[in-house]
């Protein structure tokens, strides 16, 4: 079968695939017409009231579905049976070069958002340029009686990393802030990172643990941590009103 | 006699002036193709229906950071995709996934033997189409589905136009695979 051939095959598809499409004018002109909502007030007021909502999914999903359907920002969430993206040898530096927090915005372009929670010591920052826009990292050490926790943040710009998620890692949906979408993954999967070229950075695959992933507009955030969830959540909150 | 159509250009540059019947016209010459782009990214018809009409208002709110001369079909389509990305992040979408392969009548076909192998060659291709990777399978709809260009479509996935070819490569060596097996049969 030739190219133009498929081609013409596909072309022919979008006669049967896609539903009817709705008149979509009036609303819209409707919503135009609509003040715009006053977001970051919004979400100062909703984390002031310290509310975060906990919905749980409803698991399990079919398996073939969530291979693909699940991500985040710019993180895409697979199930797998086995990990084809093998953690890097333990050498590898997958957060990347250690870096002064005032140098971080001039590297990936972002200032990074600080949590503001009490009992966090002063973090060590990491930066990789490699990976889409830049990746920016902010380590906690586990010392005495604060707990160790990494937090990345990166510009959500297409796909710029991936999860596999095996055996009996589980997630939930999670709500922070009132209305930052995000993902609680428990038990060990690996991350890795995608690089300019679009091919995984061997380097930046690692074996990871409970993980909370969310997206505030251009910024995509994981906190990485032993912590149990309300306590991440408490910490995802207090960047995520930061915004405010 | 009539006028020709107005551009997107000079549509769009009245809609940044606040003419919203300028940008009336702009929502009816691209409702089907932002409706779709955006079914193809949230596998939904009500959140793609919702992701449509944000990414409309959305548009509208930012014309002026629209580059002047800039082409206003790719922007609003980026931002259309962005907005059915976000939804297609939804829990309660999962449960109203709609896959390719689940269409199940198509059009208008000659005689009905001719229908029927047109029916299996449509429906394996929507199958193969749908086992494709996320994200060879946005580009391949986008670049065949859609008739966007290579740069479009690149914008819409969130990638570099290197990568749209690289993919759709990839892509299209498994479709032909799977069509030349069906044939064969």
């Amino acid at each position: 079968m030739t190219n133009d051939r498929l081609e013409r095959e596909l072309q022919a598809l979008s006669e049967v695939v896609f539903p009817a499409t709705p008149p979509l004018v009036n609303a819209v002109m409707a919503g135009i017409a609509q003040p715009a909502a006053p977001r970051r007030r919004w979400v100062a007021a909703v984390a002031a009231a310290a509310v975060v909502v906990v919905a749980v999914l409803a698991l399990p999903a079919p398996r073939a579905a969530l291979a693909r359907l699940l991500g985040i920002g710019g993180v895409t969430i697979e199930h797998v049976a086995e990990y084809d993206l093998p953690p890097a040898s333990p050498t590898a530096e997958p957060l990347g070069r250690e870096v002064e927090l005032d140098e971080v915005a001039g590297l990936v372009g972002f200032a990074p958002r600080l949590p503001r929670v009490a009992g966090l010591t002063d973090p060590a920052l990491f930066v990789r340029t490699d990976v889409a826009d830049g990746l920016a990292s902010l380590v906690y050490r586990n010392e005495g009686e604060s707990a160790g926790l990494i937090i990345t943040q990166f510009r959500t710009a297409g796909e710029v990393a991936i999860k596999q998620l095996s055996g009996d890692a589980r997630f939930r949906e999670v709500t922070i802030a009132g209305e930052l979408r995000g993902f609680w993954i428990e038990g060990s999967h690996t991350i890795a990172f995608f690089g300019a070229d679009d091919t995984v950075l061997e380097d930046s695959a690692r074996l990871v643990g409970n993980t909370l992933l969310w997206q505030d507009d251009e910024l995509t955030f994981r906190i990485e941590s032993a912590l149990p969830l309300s306590e991440v959540l408490a910490i995802a909150q207090s960047i995520g009103s930061d915004a405010g | 006699m009539d006028r020709p159509p107005e551009t997107d250009r000079k549509l769009a540059a009245r809609a940044r002036l606040g003419d919203l019947a300028a940008y009336a016209e702009l929502v009816r010459r691209y409702e089907q193709l932002a409706y779709r782009v955006a079914w193809l990214v949230c596998r939904s018809a009500a959140e793609a229906e919702d992701a449509a009409q944000e990414g409309f208002i959305k548009a509208y709110r930012a014309m002026g950071r629209l580059r002047e001369g800039a082409e206003f079909r790719p922007w609003l389509l980026q931002i259309v995709a962005n907005q059915a990305r976000n939804r297609a992040r939804s829990a309660i979408r999962r449960a109203r996934y709609e896959t390719l392969a689940a269409v199940d009548s198509v059009g208008a076909v000659p005689s009905p033997e001719a229908a029927a192998v047109e029916h299996e060659l449509q429906q394996s291709l929507l199958a193969a189409v749908d086992r494709l990777p996320e994200r060879e399978r946005l580009i391949v709809a986008c670049r065949y589905l859609l008739e966007l260009s290579e740069a479009e479509t690149a914008s819409i996935a969130g990638v570099p136009p290197g990568t749209v070819k690289s993919r759709l490569a990839r892509a299209m060596g498994r479709l032909r695979a799977v069509l030349e097996e069906v044939e064969r049969d």
